[in-house]
């Protein structure tokens, strides 16, 4: 549904954006994320048409977003970083205003502005002027008129900003909600949002995607094999040695900060588990903890997007 | 059609709730109705004059005295008055980030301009049809206007309005500052007012003083003061929005190329 192909975006010799592709299947929710000035805000705008690609091209829906802008502006519903509001209007009149704009037939105006003010929890302010919302309300009316015309597809610039954690689990809702009938790309620097709502995920970073794919497939890459760890009452460093002899363990090391705590490469699947569960046993080193380590999204993001030192040690 | 309907409307709506509407309005009242006391009050001297010198009645018609003395000022006045009109037609647009909304609206350049235009000249016409109220008082107090000659100031005066907002509907696409873009209106209209002074150094003579005096929007008014509606100076007025239109049009789309 949407297709990005080698798209390289420069502000006056300055990339912003470098040489990034991905794709994003009919329905499926892409996951944008990258730490602020990323290049996430510019990708978005050249595939809503907003700005053209310095080269590289973007489909959205088999159309050309720059050879073949009104199409796709047909077609796709945007929420930029900020919401795109007319401060004087009052919400309802906005909404018809945006709905009338994009095509939704006269008769059909306010069903829709219902429909969508409901789904967004908007339905208290429409008769409020848009200027006296308070941020979250302008997020949900932004919201809204990315929703009025019913888009294929979604351009989501950090739809959750500004929201209080009811709310964003509400939006988040939403956006889970519509997916299967919409194809959805949204950004966002907040990791749990990712893991909680997308199928795939596109790492971005200094304006390069280092990252693009399915969920699970990136939890469970990550340098091949599996981590276990593994925690019992000695802390002794020949104990090292005599797990390393285990047969598939391919690696073991200390666990800085934490006695008694070991990191095993292992190759094997569950039964290996077993097996060292016994092994730790029978020699009495006093079992206390044996976990499978699967990477985590934060991780991952963190270790390719530079942050890897602090917080990834413990489980990468 | 519809979009650009849609757009000039509420960009109308939008005057009408921003103080600033009704201040340029107000203004622009008590500007008029000021000067418009001042040549009632001179006519009616002149009248007194009239009656014991028969031959200077003959030149005294409340056309020439009181409306073309009246609009003769509407140049300066409109030249000061229409880059506030304009100003924030696209550089709110951009400041508040609609512009993101109307630039990925299912909408062309060409609907996106003429919207914002017609919806400022809608105001605009609503500002020179305040004026109206002027000859309706000269009517009611039984003055002879003469309706050929007002509709002649009248259509003069709301085509070079009508040219200033090109120039300023145009400088507000240039920038997201709504006072630059009223100074930089300000200057090109004043540039086209001035030009025609330009041509008159040396006397207005020689291919190059007339070509100067042809391009100034106020030189053309003067024809439209006297009652006269000349084709040419229609097509001039007709051809200078369309030229500032067709500009603002290719500063919107060279943003979407930058």
């Amino acid at each position: 549904m949407i297709e990005v192909d080698h798209v390289s975006k420069s502000f006056g010799g300055r990339p912003a954006v470098k040489d990034v592709s991905f794709q994003v299947p009919r329905g499926e929710i892409l996951g944008f994320l990258g730490p602020n000035g990323a290049g996430k805000t510019t990708t978005m705008r050249i595939l809503t048409g907003y700005l053209p690609a310095t080269s590289g091209t973007a489909r959205v829906a088999g159309f050309d977003v720059f050879e073949q802008s009104m199409e796709v502006r047909r077609r796709v519903g945007y929420l930029p970083e900020t919401p795109p509001l007319y401060n004087e209007m009052t919400v309802r009149s906005y909404l018809t205003f945006v709905a009338r704009l994009k095509g939704v037939p006269k008769r059909q105006v306010k069903q829709r502005i219902d429909a969508v003010a409901s789904q967004c929890g908007a339905t208290d302010v429409l008769p409020r002027v848009i200027g006296h919302l308070s941020k979250g309300y302008r997020q949900r009316v932004g919201l809204c008129q990315a929703l009025i015309n019913d888009p294929p597809v979604l351009i989501l610039d950090e739809p959750t900003v500004g929201l209080d954690p009811a709310q964003i689990v509400e939006i988040r809702q939403v956006i889970k909600g519509l997916a299967g009938d919409h194809t959805i790309v949204f950004s966002t620097h907040i990791l749990p949002e990712v893991t909680a709502t997308c199928s795939s995920v596109v790492i971005i970073n200094y304006g390069q995607a280092v990252v693009a794919g399915p969920l699970s497939e990136l939890a469970a890459g990550e340098g091949g094999g599996q981590r276990l760890r593994l925690h019992v009452s000695r802390d002794e460093e020949w104990l090292l040695a005599d797990l390393s002899a285990i047969p598939g363990v391919s690696g073991a090391s200390r666990e800085a900060g934490r006695p008694g705590s070991y990191l095993l490469r292992v190759d094997a699947g569950p039964e290996l588990r077993e097996r060292l569960a016994a092994h730790v046993v029978t020699r009495g080193w006093g079992l206390l903890e044996l976990t499978p380590l699967t990477p985590t999204l934060e991780d991952i993001y963190l270790s390719l997007t530079g942050g890897a030192a602090a917080a990834g040690g413990a489980a990468a | 059609m519809r979009n650009v309907r849609l757009i000039a409307l509420r960009e109308l709506q939008s005057y009408f709730v921003s103080p600033l509407a009704y201040i340029i309005l107000m203004m622009f009242m008590f500007i008029v109705g000021w000067f418009f006391l001042g040549v009632l009050f001179a006519y009616s001297e002149y009248s007194m004059q009239a009656a014991m010198n028969p031959g200077m009645a003959e030149h005294l018609t409340v056309h020439d005295v009181i409306i073309r003395t009246l609009f003769s000022t509407f140049g300066v006045i409109l030249i000061f008055l229409a880059p506030l009109l304009s100003m924030r037609v696209f550089a709110d647009e951009k400041r508040q980030g609609t512009a993101e909304l109307m630039l990925t609206a299912p909408v062309s350049t060409v609907q996106l301009v003429l919207g914002k235009y017609f919806g400022t000249l809608g105001f605009g016409a609503v500002l020179l049809g305040s004026t109206l109220a002027f000859p309706a008082y000269l009517l009611a107090i039984g003055a002879p206007v003469d309706a050929g000659p007002l509709a002649a100031v009248y259509l003069g005066t709301f085509l070079m309005l009508g040219a200033f907002l090109s120039v300023g509907v145009f400088s507000s696409a240039l920038t997201a500052n709504p006072v630059a873009s009223a100074g930089i209106a300000f200057v090109t209209c004043l540039f086209f007012w001035v030009v025609g002074f330009l041509g008159d150094i040396g006397g207005g003579a020689g291919e190059y003083g007339r070509f100067l005096k042809s391009l100034s929007i106020t030189e053309r008014y003067e024809d439209f003061l006297k009652g006269v509606v000349d084709t040419g100076a229609v097509v001039y007025y007709l051809t200078f929005i369309a030229f500032g239109l067709f500009l603002t049009g290719r500063v919107i789309d060279s943003s979407r190329w930058r």
